[in-house]
């Protein structure tokens, strides 16, 4: 039923869906929201009429229930209580309309319609208040995201600045260096300045882009964004956190290896919270390698399609793997193998992770036999469907 | 034995390395960029017997450039570092310093602060280079002298006196007079003073 009026609803308004991601983002919001009023007006309908042709000794009301469980798919309280409103004085307006109440007697019809509406009713208050716990959850862990991803970006910051920096230097030295060309255009021949010139202007074009590319995705990560959920190219949003943990990883003479998988569906996603999940096992194999001081240093992310379809991002280092006990408290929070560590990383990553309805989990734990191949290997599933 | 100065660069940023780069070929100096520490130990000694300078960054890959100034200074390489660096904090600028770098810039830095300092860096250089032909010229001589001329030498800085030497020596005083005028002529030093003064440059360290 109810995806029946999606569909219904995608075909009748194609205009809805647009191409910037944030108009799509609240299309698809509104296309939810009015897809469940159509559903809940149909099947609220539906029954009104089945009750209508029934006796009225039949609790031909309490059917209604079903209309305030497809309305409870919606967040907005309103969409819920008008559901549960207008079910009711359908069960009323029945009494007029229905073939009478034949054999039962009048009181037994009154409590019958009674029950409905206190089923009803409570179907609704239950439903409203579960929805707001859920809420209040999904609430909770995008502040603790952000908590932890602040964490990140501190670990980022210091090597980022360094990284923005370089370009800073470069556009400071060519912008200086064109004005001395300019002065000195009468001692040599036009020609040459004039290409020398061309060059300084375009390494200063360019190295601005590249400063700017550095502030976004920093900006982008410390945002107290709403939890969002978009259509995102998984394999470019590893780009993009491999782009932000490079300058730090280069620091530590770590080198960071790219297998990413073309064909992988997009998928929908809060980017933002993802890419936090991935930093984070970033930034733990760094730690890793960086305090067992591992001579080989080598992190590898790798972008896959499971068998049963399942998205999967794998991040694995040459660092010293984890000990019984430490693979044990792994998700436990408050624990951490690092001095600094709030121990929050690896669990919020987790919840992050089954909010999405996927699954973190640490591979290749059974200990192997050569000790070349060591090291840690996560891996976080997302279902592509 | 006198090409241009050399600007010898060790920085892994490449938007960073063709600015310096354009910066060398302006002020007309031969500059040689690499990416790694490791790929500037890989260049040949006679390179580095140019005159020039070394501008190195401390954050690269693999060996730092912290480590290559230690390095560098293990092999007595004397060439006047330049410190360049995205984040020089207080700690690496006193480490870099006290390994004898000529200045610590910090990355985005202007034109004239670096250009000042890539000449007052090469005329270091050229300074030092000098007083180390020099050195040789006089230790050259130096070693022109006869064994007993130098037995002599030896006794003068200590202030005796003629008579005070032929007693160590065991000579007499007129073997004595006649070695100190023969060292002095071959050393091409007229006075005590000036004799001293010698004696003192072919000493002094690298």
């Amino acid at each position: 039923m109810f995806n029946l009026a999606e569909s219904f609803f995608t075909v009748t308004i194609p205009h809805m869906s647009s191409t910037s991601p944030k108009a799509s983002m609240l299309g698809t919001k509104l296309q939810t929201e009015k897809s469940t009023i159509i559903a809940v007006t149909l099947l609220a309908s539906l029954i009104f009429i089945i009750d209508a042709f029934l006796p009225l000794g039949v609790a031909g009301g309490v059917p209604y229930v079903a209309v305030i469980l497809v309305a409870l798919r919606s967040a907005s309280a309103r969409l819920v209580y008008g559901a549960a409103a207008t079910c009711s004085l359908l069960t009323l307006v029945d009494i007029a309309v229905s073939p009478g109440p034949g054999n039962t007697e009048w009181w037994k019809v009154i409590v019958n319609r009674c029950l409905a509406l206190f089923a009803i009713w409570v179907t609704a208050f239950l439903g409203r208040q579960r929805n707001v716990a859920a809420e209040r959850q999904r609430r909770h862990l995008a502040d603790l995201a952000h908590l932890s991803r602040t964490k990140t970006a501190e670990f980022l910051a210091g090597s980022l600045a360094h990284e923005l920096n370089q370009p800073l230097a470069a556009v400071a030295l060519q912008a200086e260096i064109a004005g001395q060309l300019l002065a000195a255009e009468g001692s040599s021949s036009l020609i040459e300045v004039r290409d020398l010139l061309k060059t300084a202007l375009s390494e200063i074009a360019q190295q601005s882009l590249r400063a700017s590319m550095i502030i976004r995705a920093l900006r982008d990560l410390v945002r107290r964004a709403p939890s969002e959920r978009q259509r995102t190219d998984l394999n470019a949003l590893v780009q993009d956190s491999i782009r932000l943990a490079q300058p730090a990883a280069a620091h530590a003479s770590i080198e960071l290896r790219v297998f990413a998988d073309s064909r992988l569906p997009l998928i929908e996603i809060d980017r933002i919270q993802i890419q936090q999940v991935i930093l984070n096992l970033l930034q733990n194999a760094v730690d890793a390698l960086v305090m067992s001081n591992s001579v080989e240093r080598l992190i590898s992310v790798t972008t896959r399609v499971s068998e049963s379809q399942e998205l999967v991002v794998e991040i694995s280092d040459s660092g010293p793997g984890l000990s019984q006990e430490q693979r044990q408290r792994l998700f436990e929070p408050f624990s951490s193998t690092k001095p600094h560590g709030l121990g929050l990383g690896l669990n919020i990553s987790r919840s992050i992770i089954e909010a999405h309805g996927g699954r973190l989990a640490l591979l290749g734990v059974e200990l192997e036999t050569t000790h070349t191949h060591h090291g840690t290997r996560f891996a976080l599933f997302l279902p592509s469907g | 034995m006198m090409s241009s100065p050399t600007v010898f660069l060790v920085d892994d940023d490449a938007a960073v390395t063709r600015a310096i780069t354009s910066l060398a070929s302006l002020m007309l100096l031969r500059i040689l960029p690499f990416a790694s520490a490791e790929s500037f130990l890989a260049i040949k000694d006679e390179e580095l017997q140019n005159e020039g300078c070394l501008i190195l960054d401390i954050r690269l890959p693999g060996m730092s450039g912290l480590d290559l100034q230690r390095t560098l200074r293990e092999r007595q390489c004397a060439l006047p570092v330049i410190i360049i660096s995205g984040h020089a904090d207080v700690p690496l600028t006193v480490e870099a310093m006290r390994g004898g770098a000529l200045t610590v810039l910090e990355k985005p830095f202007g034109l004239e602060m670096i250009k000042s300092q890539i000449l007052r860096a090469i005329d270091l250089d050229h300074q030092r280079r000098d007083q180390e032909r020099q050195r040789d010229l006089l230790r050259e001589r130096l070693n022109k002298l006869t064994a007993r001329e130098r037995e002599v030498l030896a006794l003068i800085p200590l202030g005796l006196t003629n008579k005070q030497i032929a007693a160590q020596l065991h000579l007499t005083l007129r073997a004595i007079e006649d070695r100190r005028a023969r060292l002095m002529r071959r050393l091409g030093v007229r006075s005590i003073a000036e004799l001293l003064l010698l004696v003192q440059q072919a000493q002094a360290t690298t």
